[in-house]
């Protein structure tokens, strides 16, 4: 007797649903370098999750320790896609040196950024 | 930049700069500046081979990333107030310029005055050379055409 063992290993993926609403999704992004490497994966994974869901996206970044200029770039071009949609990207979880860098290039301006996940969800 | 590399370039900062030097800043400074100074490298020059110097005196932190890919193309567009400049880019938030000063370029922002970001605005998505202008007190770019060396040097005061 032939037995056929067949292990299956589930990838991460680099954005999870953590929680839908009707008005909101929380997702979280997991990745600890969030860098030119997985840019374009994220870029298009928010873009068709928001094109599926038409709402706000929370993203969670609490998981992520660096990133870099092309990452940002990523984040700012899925906001605007979110808003030509009349959706919106928040963030929380930021670590205190990436809040930094976003304050230094003043992308604080225009990401709505909370403390807590109940924070970014106060007004909805 | 592997996160590992990362932190050691960090570690070594740490190490030879007195605690008083204002050290949180100075390490988030370095961090960025080192990130993007690598992540330009890659993305823009088309090269493998990228060298990096670490300079530390009681003065100064200095990074000198030097590759031999392809050169920095400068735009020409000129600045209509200031005539020595071109601009780099354009937004909302930022002008970044350009200054040419014998044969080093040097690189500069401003932050302009918008009474409010409009989000139907263009939004700039290239923050490369905006977060190294705006991390360090000094950033310039040189190019030796004999050896086809890229050069870019930038500099925090301690």
């Amino acid at each position: 007797m032939t037995v056929a063992l067949y292990m299956y290993t589930k990838q991460p993926k680099m954005i999870d649903i953590i929680k839908n609403q009707s008005n909101y999704l929380l997702v979280d992004v997991n990745l600890n370098e969030a860098n030119m490497g997985n840019a374009a994966i994220f870029k298009s994974e928010i873009i068709s999750m928001l094109d599926l869901h038409h709402k706000k996206i929370i993203l969670s970044l609490h998981q992520v320790n660096y990133i870099d200029s092309t990452f940002l770039g990523a984040l700012v071009a899925a906001l605007k896609h979110a808003i030509s949609l009349k959706a919106d990207i928040a963030l929380v979880g930021l670590k205190k040196d990436i809040h930094d860098l976003l304050t230094l290039i003043r992308l604080d301006k225009v990401f709505k950024i909370y403390d807590s996940f109940n924070d970014a969800t106060k007004e909805d | 930049m592997p996160a590992d590399a990362l932190e050691e370039m960090l570690a070594v900062i740490k190490t030879h700069v007195h605690e008083d030097a204002g050290m949180h800043e100075l390490l988030f400074k370095s961090k960025f500046i080192l990130t993007e100074l690598l992540t330009n490298a890659i993305k823009h020059a088309n090269t493998s081979q990228v060298s990096l110097n670490l300079e530390i005196t009681d003065a100064l932190v200095k990074f000198v990333k030097t590759d031999y890919g392809n050169p920095f193309m400068l735009p020409q567009i000129k600045d209509e107030q200031f005539k020595d400049a071109l601009i780099i880019t354009a937004d909302v938030m930022h002008t970044l310029y350009a200054k040419q000063k014998e044969e080093l370029t040097y690189f500069y922002c401003h932050e302009n005055e918008a009474p409010s970001i409009n989000l139907d605005n263009d939004l700039p998505e290239h923050f490369g050379l905006l977060i190294i202008t705006k991390a360090a007190d000094e950033f310039f770019y040189h190019f030796d055409e004999q050896n086809r060396a890229n050069t870019f040097t930038a500099t925090i005061n301690l």
